[in-house]
């Protein structure tokens, strides 16, 4: 090798391995006083006024926001005092967690169940509170089949489906009360104008989740993560399809209420999360263990 | 090659090193485990919490390698990501406004935050937050999870 050949080939390597810590992100050690000054006003800056859309809100924001739409959800339904049942679907559900997106939210994904023997739903509000009733556990007949379910619903909170519910006006406002001020504590006038536009996210999000339902196109996305989820686990993808059958015949003359108002014909779900599991060769098998040990925990 | 050439390579070698060693990722999370290894159900070989800034000597698929008190291991990009809406893991050090968690540090206990819900709460006495603690306090450590998908026969085929 030449002696000019090898030199620009050091030189290469040098640049490149330097190079790659500073893709690492590594800025700060370059640029000295200037770049301090620079992160400096980087931090004012993401106090102030950049935040724009859902998708800024922070995980400890989401966590709030989720905490009053539970306390929304339990003011309507009562849980369900069956300790045992209740240990069962957090565990399957947790498990579950573990295998999608977004594993960690701020205080951590939390399953109840609610006393609503009548009703075949379920919800999930941001963060991770995630309740179903009664009458849905009563109508998954397997593990795989409930854990599709749960699937949905975590789906639901690693998608944001329950935050893009908040009009932009709500979050608009707040935006603007919290970028204008440096401090944690807000003193009357501005708190009363954030918990407003607080009110107002929560209203959004609890009208959407209960009355109107997600678009069909998030119930669609719900879906086909929660077969991605439930394959990475280890569960059979079909108990999505399986409960989606169920539910198809339990459609027939059943009234316009719960579930079956706030999400898309099952038919029309089905159909789609059978063509999903084809095209991305999500296939597995029920256990014996896990058929067994949910004949324990059976409503 | 002469010796400035070598006194340029190895400075720029060290200001990389030195730029490396000072990378951070700040917790986005309450708590979160930092793991032997780059899965869930591996052993906890440290806890981190809120906020706090740890040290990244490399970062793998969704994991960091971090260094918790003087102890290596891994922590899931969840937990140390920006924004709710984001999907976590996927501003890597791009630019540096981007560092995960950085956003959360300026805005850490801003907007809607434990006062905003006090007050939204004596606004709303019939909402049942005692019912949402209680909820809150339902957990299921990782040792009960791994035994319980051993149980069941649960084969992972992916994820974390």
């Amino acid at each position: 090798m030449k002696k000019g050949t090898m030199t620009l080939t050091a030189l290469l390597a040098c640049v490149t391995l330097a190079g790659s810590a500073l893709a690492f992100g590594l800025g700060d050690a370059i640029g000295g006083a200037a770049k301090v000054w620079e992160k400096k006003d980087a931090v004012v800056k993401a106090g102030k006024a950049i935040r724009k859309g859902t998708q800024d809100l922070t995980p400890s924001e989401e966590h709030f926001i989720g905490r009053s739409v539970a306390a929304t959800i339990l003011a309507r339904y009562k849980r369900l005092n069956d300790p045992k049942r209740t240990d069962y679907v957090n565990r399957v559900g947790l498990y579950l967690t573990r295998f999608s997106d977004r594993p960690e939210t701020f205080g951590g994904y939390h399953f109840l169940l609610l006393d609503a023997p009548n009703e075949v739903n379920a919800f999930a509000a941001p963060g991770g509170f995630i309740f179903v009733t009664s009458g849905l556990l009563a109508k998954v007949k397997s593990e795989e089949e409930l854990a599709a379910v749960l699937a949905h619903e975590i789906a639901h909170v690693t998608l944001r489906h329950g935050l893009e519910a908040i009009k932009s006006s709500n979050l608009t406002s707040a935006f603007t009360i919290i970028g204008t001020e440096a401090v944690k504590e807000y003193s009357g006038s501005q708190l009363a104008s954030l918990t407003e536009a607080f009110s107002g996210s929560i209203d959004d999000i609890v009208n959407k989740m209960v009355m109107s339902g997600y678009s069909q196109s998030q119930e669609f996305d719900a879906d086909a993560e929660a077969m991605a989820i439930a394959f990475r686990a280890g569960y059979d993808p079909a108990g999505l399809t399986g409960f989606l059958t169920s539910l198809r015949d339990a459609a027939k003359g059943a009234p316009d209420t719960g579930f079956f108002k706030t999400h898309p014909p099952a038919g029309e779900r089905l159909t789609k999360a059978t063509s999903v599991a084809k095209q991305k060769k999500l296939t597995g098998a029920a256990a014996p263990a896990r058929d067994k040990r949910f004949g324990g925990y059976k409503l | 090659m002469n010796k400035s050439f070598w006194t340029v390579c190895g400075a720029l070698l060290a200001t990389a090193a030195v730029a490396w060693a000072a990378s951070t990722v700040t917790v986005s999370v309450k708590q979160t485990s930092v793991r032997s290894d780059r899965q869930f159900f591996a052993p906890t070989v440290a806890t981190a919490k809120y906020q706090d800034k740890l040290a990244v000597s490399g970062q793998k698929g969704d994991w960091y390698e971090v260094t918790v008190n003087g102890k290596k291991g891994y922590v899931h990009a969840s937990a140390v990501g920006g924004g709710a809406g984001k999907k976590e893991g996927s501003s890597i050090f791009d630019d540096d406004s981007k560092e995960p968690g950085k956003e959360d540090v300026a805005l850490a206990g801003k907007g809607f935050n434990p006062q905003v819900e006090k007050e939204y709460k004596s606004k709303n006495p019939k909402l049942d937050f005692a019912a949402v603690d209680a909820m809150e306090k339902i957990t299921v450590s990782d040792a009960a999870l791994a035994t319980f998908a051993s149980q069941g026969n649960l084969s992972p085929k992916g994820g974390n």
